[in-house]
């Protein structure tokens, strides 16, 4: 008897003592929000398609968004690298995209920035693309994206069709012109005579 | 009144010397829109690239074109010595030398007419058409005018042919290297974009970039563009008028 009481005792002790430090470990937003010192209050994430498959020559756009999760407004430059995944070498965005870096002033806590970057595929291959924040003031690390997988094959359908006729129809017609005038010329004169 | 120019024309287009040229011009043409449209990494080019590269090769053809028939237009007759009987005839040295400006801005007009077909195959499918065509037109026509009453003027008051067509060639070399020789790093530096703003020629191939490649056909989007082109042409004009007031012969012997 004495011990079946110790045991209820006992349980409910744990119980109680369970539902006290429950709330410290839960997932809940309130807590969860909440970011401990020295982490990074910025998080970037490619809203476009995690995997691209696409054919060289052709611009895709990549989205992403820029959310400011600390408590103090935070400026700097957002922008977007690509990695050539069999080489092993970042690319060099020279020919791939006009605006590589998207200036931004002042993103407020808890605000949230949509952003985009059109991208021309100018080689084939295999590789991938993040997108990076990086502070004006330092204060942080760069934040970077989940990566995007990205599929370049080769451009096999070149068309010469439409520019043959001008390429070899123009030189042709241009000297036959000249030459009618020339020889009518020469005819007047009594130089074909 | 128009003889002289008259006598210019038949001369360019009804010798084989002269519509060389023309078929040379064509002929590059139909290679590098060939080239654009067929060349494996070429055609990789986004298809407004392709016309800004074409549209470029055309006006960079018609100013060194341009030149080269221009700077022996005034000196070529007094080496020749067919400037007297020239400057008997009852109309105004600025007549004469007017009228050999005309004849080869006619020289640029069969030229611009003939890159017209290779403008439109190339921007086939795009918006890009009636643009390419009008800028290419607008600016290739303003520099050529520019270049040509330059090469004119230097032609008059050097009065050889050698030196004055050395001096346009240079000239014209100095205008196009920033945008066809520097690389793209260097034009990006203090001293390139310095050089960008004060020349014309970079003014107007800039402008070709931006409304075939960037899209913004509007004038009023090219204005900043536009206005450095038309104060070099009327500061060649000015050359032109003060040098063409009277041809001297003298000198030449």
């Amino acid at each position: 008897m004495r011990l079946s009481v110790k045991v209820t005792v006992v349980s409910l002790l744990s119980l109680s003592l369970f539902s006290l430090l429950m709330p410290l470990h839960s997932p809940d937003q309130s807590v969860f929000g909440e970011l401990s010192p020295g982490s990074n209050p910025i998080k970037m994430e490619i809203t476009s398609s995690s995997s691209i498959n696409a054919i060289a020559g052709q611009i895709i756009t990549v989205s992403g968004t820029i959310t400011n999760l600390g408590s103090s407004p935070v400026g700097g430059i957002a922008y977007i690298s690509i990695i050539d995944v069999n080489n092993k070498i970042p690319i060099d965005l020279e020919d791939w995209s006009a605006h590589k870096g998207i200036a931004i002033d002042s993103i407020e806590p808890g605000q949230s920035i949509p952003m985009e970057w059109n991208v021309r595929l100018v080689k084939d291959g295999s590789y991938t693309i993040v997108i990076l924040f990086s502070s004006n003031d330092g204060s942080m690390s760069t934040t970077s994206s989940v990566k995007t997988f990205l599929e370049v094959a080769p451009k096999h359908s070149l068309n010469p069709g439409n520019v043959l006729p001008v390429a070899f129809g123009v030189p042709v017609l241009l000297m036959a012109i000249l030459g009618i005038i020339n020889y009518s010329r020469g005819k007047k004169m009594g130089i074909y005579e | 009144m128009l003889e002289f120019f008259r006598r210019e024309v038949y001369g360019n287009f009804y010798s084989w010397r002269g519509a060389a040229w023309l078929v040379a011009a064509s002929l590059i043409f139909s290679l590098v829109a060939y080239l654009l449209m067929t060349d494996k990494e070429l055609s990789l080019l986004q298809q407004g690239e392709m016309i800004y590269i074409l549209g470029e090769v055309i006006v960079a053809l018609g100013v060194v074109m341009s030149a080269a028939s221009a700077s022996s237009t005034i000196s070529g007759e007094m080496e020749a010595g067919t400037m007297e009987s020239i400057l008997l005839t009852p109309i105004t040295h600025r007549q004469i030398a007017v009228q050999k400006l005309l004849s080869i801005l006619s020289i640029w007009a069969i030229f611009y007419l003939i890159s017209v077909p290779y403008l439109v195959v190339v921007s086939l499918g795009t918006n890009l058409t009636l643009a390419a065509v009008f800028y290419v037109g607008f600016f290739g026509t303003i520099l050529v005018t520019a270049i040509s009453s330059l090469s004119i003027a230097i032609s008059a008051k050097l009065k050889s042919s050698k030196s004055s067509m050395m001096t346009a060639l240079m000239t014209i070399i100095i205008l196009l290297a920033p945008t066809m020789f520097f690389s793209t790093l260097f034009r990006t530096t203090s001293f390139g974009i310095m050089l960008d703003q004060i020349n014309p020629v970079s003014h107007a191939i800039n402008s070709l970039d931006s409304v075939l490649v960037d899209n913004q056909q509007t004038l009023a989007e090219q204005f900043n563009h536009i206005w450095p082109v038309i104060v070099f042409l009327i500061i060649c004009m000015s050359l032109f008028m003060i040098y063409t007031k009277r041809l001297e012969v003298q000198g030449t012997q």
